[in-house]
């Protein structure tokens, strides 16, 4: 692994116990400059991961907690009159940072939800006749409590489509729940916290994820996962979007192996994460992530 | 669980099929069934998804069908037993199949299940339908990339197959040596022809075979050219006689075993029947085949010692005259008929018959001559259809209904020859048939049968006569078909001379392949040790010789097949390397999981690899890295690409 984000993996550690993985994940996410969705219960260190992420990469983070009477001006921000001036003036509204944290995204009725769609894909929002840039990178990590819970608007397909991964989090294991309740405040953890990145060189990871190889044996392989689904009744078919996110997530996570080339197994890492929202639609990324793991027991690696 | 149902190997799977379908006569009915109903259990398992039963299950069925088979043939060595567990086998193979695996063991198994059958059967038409099947077997033992791509490509691949089958088959069968005889004389559950004699003729029994176009046999004459009303084939004499049925002796004696003949007149290849007789032309002195055992009674009857299981290559040669005929023969033929339960009268005016014939004659042949008269002038007809009269008797054939197929005649005759004293016997057989000009030999089929008269002549001597020639001389003429044809009106007189020329297509084609199917059969059945050396010796060949030769031809084969293969899979590389790694790490068991990348493949063997090979590791690690350079980054030059396959193999080497 590159030692940069080795680096960037340990320091989050210490904050967030037993979550390796899956800031690994939203790393590469990151590199994607893709979005994440994360499915989880309160309470299991969603926030704190995320705001360790901003910390570490020295991310302009700002929070939105998502309510059903949100209005999409709320989180856009508005324009307001200046009588001096005799002009509108644009105030941005919290969208306008570099790490976004929509925190239950599912609660918010679905006018404000679809607000995001538009900054989630162009990276830059319309308001009146005005359109506005959003802030290089920008990365928007959604929250989203399970569908069971009361009180929710499940996230319409288009826009599940938009996150490139969607992954739980999960209750830390026995010894890290235990270290976490002996432990000092994670806050003051999260403060005491170095910027490891800078956003210009994270821009420069970017650039240089893309250009990882993609081999046709890689490209050959992607494809087999994909048909899998499609010419299987039981799985909802993938679509060729998916296979992009999938072959753009794999890159990214090679780069951060410090490879030049995509391997098999960096396609198998980061499956699950990219295909689980899709495959698991209004069910949930739990079942997602089921389907998914059996496509990839299903499917050849082509040699 | 694997839903493959051939998928790619839809020909394999209709080989197979068409196999077993072909060996059904030759099975007992359960393994048919059997092995027809894993076939269907498979192809539900792959329409409704169900899973393919494990191994342990197909194993323990596999062993179970061999306990059955055991316990029905008592034994599991030859052809029925063999046929039998290969078919139950290929069912299970192919209920297991999952993967190409498992492909190249069936495919074993359809070529044990054509060729079981092609070789045993002596039959033309087994080896037109045999060959596309092996030429599709011998296809799915090739690289399965050949087969991939356009339809017409596999077509023309599937034709230079063809092509290389057919020199392939000739050298297998001119070197490999034949048994003659079934491996183990074991009583077989097969059906056998239905031609043959029964023992007893009652009037009626023979007209019934009329509608039967069986063929009996086929023959073959060298030096003599007959007519047509003179082939009279004799399987059966019949001594003793109720009225009009007639039954033969059960008296064994009087046979002895009869050699092959020095020099051969006719051949006969005779179809597998029921019965054991052997079917002579007047005049036969010896008979003799391959593998079987003929005996010959002092009038020279010609019998098989067993059933004729499957089809006989006879060779006979025509003798001189007949011995004298022994007192206690003429004593066991003179009994005149029991006529109680005729009345008086009817006693009577046959008395008056048979006076009238004898006053005019002296001599047997005269007595015959006064018969046959009798028969021609007093208005006797022939028909085809008498229906089954089993209790006919003898004065209502002659004086009231006047009318019946040949055996009535002959019934009928025989009696008037034992009234008047003169030793006479029926003999049934066959007489005619169709001649093949293409292949100069005779079709005689069941229809053909026929029975006549043998009467004791004045020097001792059995003579044959056949009362039909007077009341049909057209049936003796032309042959029972010919006849048919004109009493029924079938054919027009145009299309009877066409028949009889050979000359309009159809029957043109019939004949053509008749006569091609007749030289397999014969050289087929003709080939033996001798003839095979006979083959060898006019290339040159010793016998060490000859099979070097064949290794030296299986050898090139194998090496142009590598050599294609090589082709096939030029462009990946990649693949190639795999191999290299996968067939060294056969040896531990670790070969490469289908759903396994790389790197989890090589962290698998690291961790399993023995203690001992420990000090390879380093060595893997570096073949696996070229491996994967190859297969994932951009592409190599081929000349790079080379450079690495070469190297992994080296490393492999020493693994």
């Amino acid at each position: 692994m590159k030692s940069i984000f080795q680096n960037v993996v340990k320091s989050a550690s210490e904050v967030i116990l037993d979550k390796d993985e899956e800031t690994l994940l939203a790393l590469t996410c990151i590199l994607s400059e893709g979005h994440l969705l994360i499915e989880d219960v309160p309470g299991v260190g969603k926030t704190t991961l995320v705001q360790a992420l901003a910390k570490l990469l020295d991310f302009k983070f700002s929070r939105i907690q998502f309510t059903n009477d949100l209005l999409p001006s709320d989180i856009i921000g508005n324009s307001i009159y200046d009588p001096e001036k005799k002009e509108f003036n644009f105030f941005e509204g919290p969208l306008f940072s570099h790490l976004v944290l929509a925190d239950e995204l599912n609660r918010a009725n679905p006018r404000t939800q679809s607000a995001l769609l538009q900054a989630m894909e162009e990276f830059e929002v319309s308001q009146d006749k005005h359109t506005y840039a959003l802030p290089k990178p920008f990365i928007l990590i959604a929250t989203q409590n399970p569908k069971q819970q009361v009180g929710t608007f499940s996230l319409p397909e288009s826009q599940l489509d938009r996150f490139l991964m969607a992954f739980e989090l999960n209750y830390a294991n026995k010894d890290s729940e235990l270290k976490i309740f002996q432990g000092s405040d994670a806050r003051l953890a999260l403060k005491n916290l170095k910027t490891l990145v800078s956003k210009t060189e994270i821009v420069m990871h970017q650039d240089n994820a893309r250009k990882v190889f993609v081999s046709p044996l890689i490209a050959e392989y992607i494809y087999e996962l994909l048909n899998f689904t499609r010419k299987n009744q039981s799985y909802p078919p993938l679509s060729t979007r998916s296979g992009l996110s999938l072959s753009k997530a794999a890159k990214s996570y090679a780069y951060i192996q410090d490879r030049d080339h995509v391997i098999p197994e960096d396609v198998q890492k980061v499956f699950v994460a990219v295909m689980g929202h899709r495959l698991g639609l209004s069910e949930g990324v739990k079942i997602g992530k089921k389907l998914a793991e059996e496509i990839l027991n299903g499917t050849k690696v082509p040699v | 669980m694997s839903r493959l149902l051939f998928k790619d190997y839809l020909g394999l799977a209709i080989c197979i099929f068409t196999s077993t379908l072909l060996l059904f006569p030759d099975v007992p009915i359960w393994c048919f069934s059997l092995g027809i109903l894993f076939w269907l259990w498979r192809l539900f398992c792959h329409v409704f998804d169900f899973t393919i039963p494990s191994r342990k299950i197909t194993g323990f069925l596999s062993f179970l069908a061999l306990a059955v088979i055991l316990m029905d043939f008592r034994t599991l060595m030859g052809k029925e037993p063999a046929a039998s567990f290969i078919i139950i086998l290929s069912g299970l193979k192919a209920l297991e199949f999952s993967d190409d695996t498992e492909k190249d063991f069936l495919v074993l198994l359809g070529f044990f299940l054509i060729s079981s059958k092609f070789l045993f059967s002596y039959d033309l038409m087994y080896l037109i339908l045999s060959l596309p099947i092996y030429a599709i077997l011998t296809m799915n033992l090739f690289p399965h990339e050949w087969l991939k791509g356009s339809r017409s490509a596999a077509l023309k691949y599937l034709g230079k197959v063809i092509l290389l089958a057919i020199p392939m088959a000739a050298t297998m069968f001119i070197m490999l040596p034949r048994i003659t005889k079934t491996l183990l004389e074991i009583p077989s559950n097969s059906r056998y022809g239905s031609s043959g004699f029964s023992d007893t003729v009652s009037p009626g029994s023979i007209s019934r075979l009329s509608q039967n176009n069986e063929v009996v046999m086929r023959v073959e004459l060298f030096h003599n050219r007959f007519n047509l009303s003179e082939l009279y084939f004799s399987g059966l004499a019949l001594e003793k006689a109720n009225q009009m049925n007639w039954t033969a002796l059960r008296n064994e004696d009087g046979f002895t075993l009869s050699e092959a003949p020095s020099e051969v007149d006719y051949h006969v290849v005779l179809e597998p029947h029921y019965k054991n007789q052997a079917f002579s032309l007047k005049g036969t002195d010896s008979m003799g085949a391959e593998g079987l055992r003929i005996y010959r009674d002092s009038n020279y009857n010609f019998k098989f010692d067993t059933y004729l299981e499957k089809k006989a290559f006879i060779q006979a040669s025509l003798g001189g005259a007949r011995p004298k005929v022994s007192e206690a023969i003429i004593n066991r033929n003179l009994p005149e008929p029991e006529l109680s339960t005729l009345t008086s009268e009817q006693q009577t005016q046959l008395h008056d018959l048979v006076k009238k014939i004898t006053d005019s004659s002296r001599t047997p042949e005269q007595v015959s001559k006064a018969i046959l008269n009798y028969f021609g002038s007093n208005r006797f007809t022939y028909t085809l259809n008498p229906g089954e009269q089993p209790q006919l008797n003898l004065y209502d054939f002659l004086f009231k209904y006047k009318t019946g197929y040949c055996e009535h005649y002959a019934a009928a005759m025989a009696q008037l020859f034992r009234l008047s004293k003169i030793p006479a016997r029926v003999i049934v057989g066959y007489h005619g048939g169709e001649f093949n000009p293409l292949g100069n030999f005779w079709t005689i089929r069941q229809k053909d049968a026929h029975a006549w008269v043998e009467f004791i002549n004045s020097q001792n001597r059995w003579v044959p006569v056949d009362p039909v020639t007077v009341v049909a001389p057209q049936r003796i003429e032309l042959g029972f078909n010919m006849y048919n044809s004109i009493v029924n009106e079938l054919l027009t007189e145009e299309e009877i001379k066409n028949k009889l020329n050979g000359t309009d297509t159809f029957s043109r084609l019939s004949m053509w392949f008749d006569s091609v199917n007749y030289r397999w059969s014969t050289f087929l059945l003709e080939y033996d040790f001798d003839k095979q050396k006979d083959i060898l010796r006019r290339f040159n060949l010793s016998l060490g010789n000859a099979l070097i030769l064949v290794l030296v031809l299986l050898f090139t084969v194998s090496v142009l097949i590598n050599l294609f293969q090589r082709r096939g899979i030029k462009k990946n590389f990649s693949e190639l390397c795999f191999e290299e790694i996968n067939k060294w790490a056969t040896k531990f068991d670790l070969q490469k999981k289908e759903t396994e990348g790389p790197v989890t493949w090589l962290q698998r063997i690291a961790n399993a690899l023995p203690e001992r090979s420990k000090p390879f590791l380093p060595d893997l690690e570096k073949a696996f890295s070229l491996w994967i350079n190859l297969a994932y980054k951009p592409t190599l030059t081929p000349a790079d690409s080379k450079k690495s396959l070469n190297e992994i193999r080296k490393i492999m080497k020493r693994g």
